[in-house]
């Protein structure tokens, strides 16, 4: 047999392996869930409004946010319509996010996230869209807020 | 990004290779004479665009498999698992249809070689492998980068990208496996060497790039971190995420650089492409590079002679740190491809002139524009000395003269040099090549492009000052606001005028000696004992086009003719004023004959 053929059949296999390797790997991985850091640190304030966003359940990540009066919102609804847009399933991508450091000054805090968007495109366009978002946090009561971003752009 | 521009270069590459393969129709390579271009054209296509889909479904593969291994062990995410499956289920489906297809497409291909091995050196499949190999390299070398960035920065977990190490191995193994393709097959015809040679120029620029400009940033960092500045440079740490993509640039265009520089276009010493790698490329960026950073160094040390300076010398001095590794390595790329290129000269064929006469115009051209500045900055301060004399108004502040006699003083002793060595080394050319170098476009290109911006900038200047005037007059302006409102317009007409007037005077002697008439092309066959080709250069420079040389057979005593430039001169004048448009012309010691013939 020819070098170029053995160097094709090679290939394939390692091709094949690769393939059957990465599907097996991802469903035996685990469910993906995520373990819970305490509630009353910036990053775990972060993390569950995070995690309400991403399972569509808005209604339990409004309490994460603090809005000023410029915000002019003053209820769920008010949030929805105005910084949100009402959500619509068949519209949003497939998103996920990277919680990078945590910064604590007195009662504010800045975590930096990575969200990451699944955007296929063009057949050789890279279908992720990365983006570094940096969370404001402020502390009241012994509890952390988010007061910025309020918009959850990243899911369109 | 390399790879989205593949998408919309595809539609070109089809215009590219129907076009190379229609011109290489007329040269066909031995046992390709009876192989369907357009079959060629669609099967390389195919195999390309398969391939990239391929690469792009195991890109997404791996990418997967890194997040899951590495990333997923120390990040804490949220919406993995949806992400992961969306990922996976785009990577299967590009591998599962890219990589049965480009097998198909591959594996045909081979088994037309193996069938028929002359289909190995078709253009088609040469300008294939360059364009994978080229694409391949230029996303692998930024993509490795930032992987070695991410490791010199200490490789922190949470800032690991598996897309980058993912895009590494794919392209590497792309680049690889079409680069043994090519080295096993080689590029035995001029077409697939033309083809070879475009990869092998773009990855030298780009190799030398990346080490001039990793070389300039990390001599920068590092004399910035001298003890000696004190605390002129805030937070001037030595490593930083500057130091760090300095050395990685010096390091990947280094090696870059030396592969396809020393390597592979080692022997490639006849290509045209090579004198455009050196001119154009290596010779103009670097000379371009010295002037601007000698210029600022010039301006700085004089800005800061003349005392125009408030700020400490630590402070006023922190642009030796750039501008004295940006001279050094500018000088060194210009001086090394220049003795290279000059070496070389010696051995090649004189298609290499077009070349250099484009960087000796390109020299004149920088010096020319470089000494213009300086005279227009040069003007304009005593122009503002004239005005401030008469003007009663405003007080100007003192010294407010030495910022801009730094920079025009810097700009002139740069340019001028340049210019005086270069214009003086292009009237020697006019006066030894004659025809050839006043009909050359280069030159041609020059003048009018010279001529037009000097025209355009007397009469943009010119109807600043009648609007001005008009202005002022209807407006009852005083004379001295009329004056300052014309400066600039002053400056440009009396700095534009003797160039306008010089290079016209020079344009008017070329054409005067036939450099723009058109002439009347003949089919010449010089036949002569010409061993070191001299008579048929000369008579080649004269007359304006190429000749045919046969060779005398000669005895032993036989010397070369020896003809005198007039000689030649009048032998031109003979040829052209001939009624044929076929002339053998023989030249045996003193004789010369010009005999018209035709062919049946």
């Amino acid at each position: 047999m020819e070098t170029s053929s053995k160097a094709l059949i090679v290939f394939g296999i390692i091709l094949a392996v690769l393939v059957a390797g990465v599907t097996a790997l991802v469903f035996l991985a685990g469910n993906g869930e995520v373990s819970l850091l305490p509630e009353d640190s910036p990053e775990g304030t972060v993390q569950r409004y995070l995690i309400a966003i991403n399972e569509n359940r808005y209604q339990d990540a409004y309490p994460y946010l603090k809005f000023s009066p410029d915000d002019r919102i003053e209820s769920y609804e008010d949030w929805l319509r105005m910084s949100v847009g009402w959500p619509d399933p068949y519209h949003q991508r497939t998103w996920k996010a990277s919680l990078g450091e945590t910064e604590i000054t007195a009662n504010k805090a800045a975590v930096g996230v990575v969200i990451d968007t699944f955007r296929p495109g063009g057949i050789f366009e890279d279908p992720v869209n990365s983006q570094n978002v940096l969370f404001s946090l402020q502390q009241e009561s012994g509890r952390w807020f988010i007061t910025s971003p309020l918009y959850i752009y990243w899911i369109y | 990004m390399i790879l989205s521009l593949a998408t919309l270069l595809i539609p070109v590459l089809i215009i590219i290779a129907i076009v190379m393969a229609v011109r290489s129709k007329s040269s066909p390579v031995p046992g390709m004479e009876g192989v369907s271009i357009a079959r060629h054209v669609w099967l390389y296509l195919l195999t390309l665009i398969s391939l990239g889909i391929l690469a792009a479904g195991i890109g997404q593969l791996l990418t997967l498999l890194f997040d899951v291994t590495i990333r997923s062990s120390y990040i804490s995410s949220i919406g993995n698992r949806p992400f992961d499956l969306e990922r996976l289920a785009l990577g299967l489906a590009m591998t599962l249809i890219g990589g049965p297809l480009w097998f198909l497409f591959w594996n045909s291909a081979r088994r037309r070689i193996i069938q028929n091995p002359a289909e190995s050196n078709s253009i088609i499949r040469k300008l294939y492998l360059s364009l994978v190999m080229l694409i391949a390299a230029l996303t692998f070398l930024p993509t490795l980068s930032s992987v070695f960035q991410w490791l010199l920065s200490g490789a922190r977990a949470e800032s690991f990208s598996s897309s980058n190490l993912a895009i590494v191995i794919v392209t590497g193994i792309i680049w690889l496996f079409h680069w043994h393709i090519s080295k096993h097959e080689g590029f035995l015809f001029p077409a697939a060497r033309t083809v070879q040679r475009w990869y092998i120029y773009i990855l030298s620029g780009f190799g030398l790039v990346w080490l001039a400009s990793g070389t300039i940033v990390f001599v920068t960092v590092a004399a910035e971190s001298l003890p000696f500045w004190k605390d002129s440079f805030i937070g001037s740490s030595f490593w930083n995420d500057a130091a760090i993509t300095a050395i990685t640039q010096i390091v990947l265009g280094g090696a870059t650089w030396y592969f396809h520089w020393f390597r592979m276009a080692k022997t490639d010493v006849e290509s045209a492409l090579r004198q455009v790698y050196f001119y154009l490329l290596a010779i103009t960026g670097g000379a371009v590079l010295t002037l601007v950073a000698a210029t600022f160094f010039l301006y700085e040390t004089l800005y800061w002679i003349f005392g125009a300076a408030n700020v400490s010398a630590g402070e006023h001095f922190q642009f030796l740190c750039w501008t004295v590794p940006s001279i050094l390595v500018g000088t060194a790329i210009w001086l090394y491809h220049r003795a290279l290129a000059q070496e070389e000269a010696g051995r090649a064929e004189e298609r290499r002139e077009s070349a250099r006469r484009v960087y000796i115009y390109l020299m004149n051209f920088l010096g020319l524009g470089t000494s213009i500045a300086g005279v227009v900055m040069l003007f304009g301060i005593v122009l503002e000395f004239i005005i401030n004399a008469l003007s009663t108004s405003l007080t100007p502040s003192p010294g407010w003269w030495r910022d801009q006699l730094a920079i025009s003083l810097a700009l002139l002793l740069v340019g001028l040099p340049l210019l005086l060595y270069y214009w003086n080394t292009a009237l020697k050319r006019a006066r030894n090549e004659a025809l050839a170098e006043w009909r050359s476009l280069a030159r041609r290109i020059f003048l009018y492009t010279t001529i037009g911006i000097a025209i355009i900038a007397l009469t943009a200047g010119l109807v600043n000052i009648v609007y001005q005037v008009i202005s002022g007059a209807l407006d009852s302006t005083s004379s001295v606001e009329i004056l300052r409102d014309s400066r600039w317009s002053l400056q440009a007409i009396l700095a534009a005028a003797p160039v306008l007037i010089y290079f016209w005077q020079v344009l008017k002697s070329d054409q005067r000696l036939g450099s723009e008439t058109a002439i009347v092309q003949k089919e010449v066959t010089l036949l002569a004992f010409d061993p070191k080709r001299t008579l048929a250069q000369a008579l080649q420079k004269q007359l304006g086009y190429k000749i045919r040389l046969l060779h005398l057979e000669a005895g032993p005593n036989e010397t070369a003719p020896q003809l005198t430039d007039e000689g030649v001169a009048l032998l031109s004048l003979d040829i052209q004023s001939s009624q044929s448009d076929k002339l053998m012309v023989v030249v045996t010691g003193e004789d010369t004959q010009i005999l018209p013939y035709h062919t049946d």
